[in-house]
């Protein structure tokens, strides 16, 4: 059997089995579309946008080319809800999946067949740091084609409707930027990836508990006894140093006032490509200690023998 | 090299805690045959075939199919197929995906073959696993192996759980629709009845060894049992059996290696079955 047709087969079967892989993202893309068009009432009626409950009549005052890129980032921003419920059906999908067939013994059906446990745990790995998060993408640009349709319906006629303007040339960049930043993702995220998976091949039970404490534990007790937190710093940065990077990270918004947040969310757009994170040496060392910890995994797959 | 479908010398395995499970077993068999590998709970039948599979690892040395079965087990695996015990398809899977899966990885698979099969059952094609009966997931199983055209074919207990009829089903499709000269069968089994008939050849294994390995041709031959009258049984027992056992207040003694016509002038003699022997040679090693 040629391997791409054996690869290919193996990432249908993962969709067979965990169907929340497909249906969550899909789901919360539906959701977010159904909640556009419920939301500022409808078409014709007097329009408003709020952000924090103030009228945002300023984003009017920014210029054409800084509306556009505040646009460009709330609709970049639209992945964000799709990504957040894929990590969490990841997590719980990458811990299951070498854990799983050797609860139910069904590892048993599976190695009777020509099929690797390299390729096996490869297909794991890139359901996760690929499938998963290009089918995110592949919807939200779908999203976003449909929010556009939606916005330019509802603001049509309104102060509003340059705001929501097409320009085709902008959109395939933004696009391009995302679609680069997934890859990117993966290659920062791999380490995660295979550690979970190293985890879930190892462990006789309670994967999840396995997963979380010991580094957790090592951090805490890491700060009790020596009072530094590198371990806790470390993980910090490898969960969420690709987004650190862009200067979206976690608690760094500008003060509360809401037209110093538009323009940051302005700024954001020219800074949301996580191309420069390729020349970070942490990112390829990342991806050195994933080779290793995918290799660990092979193994504890071929020759755990706990059925 | 030696054409020998399987070829162990010395195989043993020790688990960790000191667990002997296989004790220097030296084992060949020939393609074209069923081979039976009999013995109690424990006796390391599994492990056994778990070294032939390449599934866990081994001392001593083996060869199947020409394959060392610890380093080359994905080209092994082209060739062997084997239904581990009836419990191990996944729950969540349609019956369709699993022709679909097969079809995907496996060479040999004949997805029409598998197909017929299954029409001849009450499986739904859009089923999952967990909505069939245990019967029904035999067949499913069956159904995707025997579709796979493969040299070896490794079964280990694999009518574990299921009733007369399923049984009886199972193995008349095994020696009907499968079985030929260019393959070859193991079957691990506690059940000795059940495959008596279809074996041609039997090894027995106790505490990681071998205790008995014969074709069954070559049974009557070598073994015969022989129901003495109570006051001809203590002459009999002079001629050394290694077995015996009351029955209805007569004895039956076990020989091995002695004509039935010396042993005819103390009773009753006659060819062990397969089953007799089995409770023989246990009770005769154990002892």
């Amino acid at each position: 059997m040629n391997p791409t047709t054996t690869f290919v087969t193996l990432l249908r079967r993962e969709f067979w089995e965990h169907r929340a892989l497909w249906a969550a993202p899909l789901g919360v893309a539906l959701l977010i579309v159904v909640l556009t068009l419920l939301s500022g009432g409808l078409a014709g009626s007097p329009v408003q946008i709020q952000v924090n409950g103030r009228e945002a009549d300023f984003i009017l005052r920014m210029s054409g080319p800084d509306q556009q890129k505040f646009f460009g980032v709330v609709v970049a921003g639209l992945m964000v809800p799709q990504l957040l419920v894929s990590m969490i059906v990841l997590f719980t999908y990458l811990l299951d999946s070498l854990y799983g067939e050797r609860k139910d013994r069904s590892i048993l059906f599976w190695k009777s067949l020509p099929v690797s446990d390299a390729m096996t745990v490869a297909s794991k790995a890139t359901m996760a740091l690929l499938v998963v998060p290009l089918l995110v993408y592949v919807v939200s640009v779908v999203v976003s084609l449909l929010i556009f349709v939606v916005l330019n319906f509802k603001f049509g006629g309104t102060p509003f409707a340059p705001l929501v303007a097409w320009h085709t040339g902008d959109w395939l960049v933004l696009q391009g930027v995302l679609l680069l930043n997934v890859l990117v993702a993966a290659l920062w995220y791999s380490p995660v990836v295979a550690a979970l998976l190293v985890v879930s091949a190892a462990a006789r039970r309670a994967t999840v508990l396995w997963a979380v404490l010991p580094p957790l534990g090592l951090a805490l007790l890491e700060r009790s006894m020596l009072g530094t937190r590198h371990v806790a710093d470390f993980l910090g940065y490898r969960l969420t140093g690709f987004f650190d990077a862009m200067g979206v990270g976690f608690g760094r918004e500008p003060g509360a006032d809401v037209e110093a947040q538009a323009r940051h969310v302005a700024m954001l757009y020219d800074r949301i490509n996580a191309a420069p994170l390729l020349a970070n040496v942490d990112l390829w060392l990342g991806v050195a200690a994933a080779v290793a910890l995918l290799a660990v995994a092979v193994r504890l797959r071929r020759w755990r023998d706990d059925t | 090299m030696t054409t020998a479908v399987i070829a162990a010398r010395g195989l043993s395995k020790t688990y960790p805690g000191g667990r002997r499970a296989l004790d220097g077993v030296d084992l060949t068999v020939e393609p074209g045959c069923i081979v039976g590998l009999i013995g109690p709970n424990g006796a390391g039948k599994t492990t056994a075939l778990k070294a032939i599979l390449g599934l866990t690892p081994y001392e001593g040395e083996l060869r199947v199919l020409g394959h060392d079965p610890q380093r080359d087990r994905d080209a092994l695996m082209r060739e062997v197929c084997f239904i581990a015990d009836v419990a191990v398809l996944p729950k969540w899977l349609r019956v369709v995906n699993a022709l679909d899966f097969v079809q995907g990885v496996h060479p040999r698979f004949d997805r029409a073959r598998a197909e017929d099969f299954l029409k001849k059952t009450d499986i739904p094609m859009r089923g999952r696993v967990r909505e069939l009966s245990r019967g029904m997931v035999t067949q499913l199983h069956l159904a995707l192996i025997l579709a796979i055209d493969a040299r070896l074919l490794v079964l280990d207990e694999p009518t574990l759980g299921l009733d007369l009829l399923y049984r009886r089903a199972f193995y008349d499709t095994l020696l009907n629709d499968y079985f030929d000269k260019d393959r070859t069968i193991v079957i691990t089994t506690h059940q000795v009845e059940e495959v008596e008939n279809l074996l041609t050849d039997v090894v027995f294994i106790n505490h990681g060894r071998v205790v008995l390995d014969s074709p069954v041709e070559a049974l009557a031959e070598r073994f015969v049992q022989l129901v003495a009258s109570p006051d001809r049984a203590a002459q009999a027992r002079a001629l050394q059996p290694f077995h015996e056992r009351e029955v209805f207040g007569r004895v039956a003694l076990t020989f091995e290696g002695r004509p039935a016509r010396e042993l005819a002038a103390y009773g009753e003699t006659r060819t062990p079955s397969i089953a007799d022997l089995f409770v023989a040679k246990m009770q005769g090693t154990s002892a």
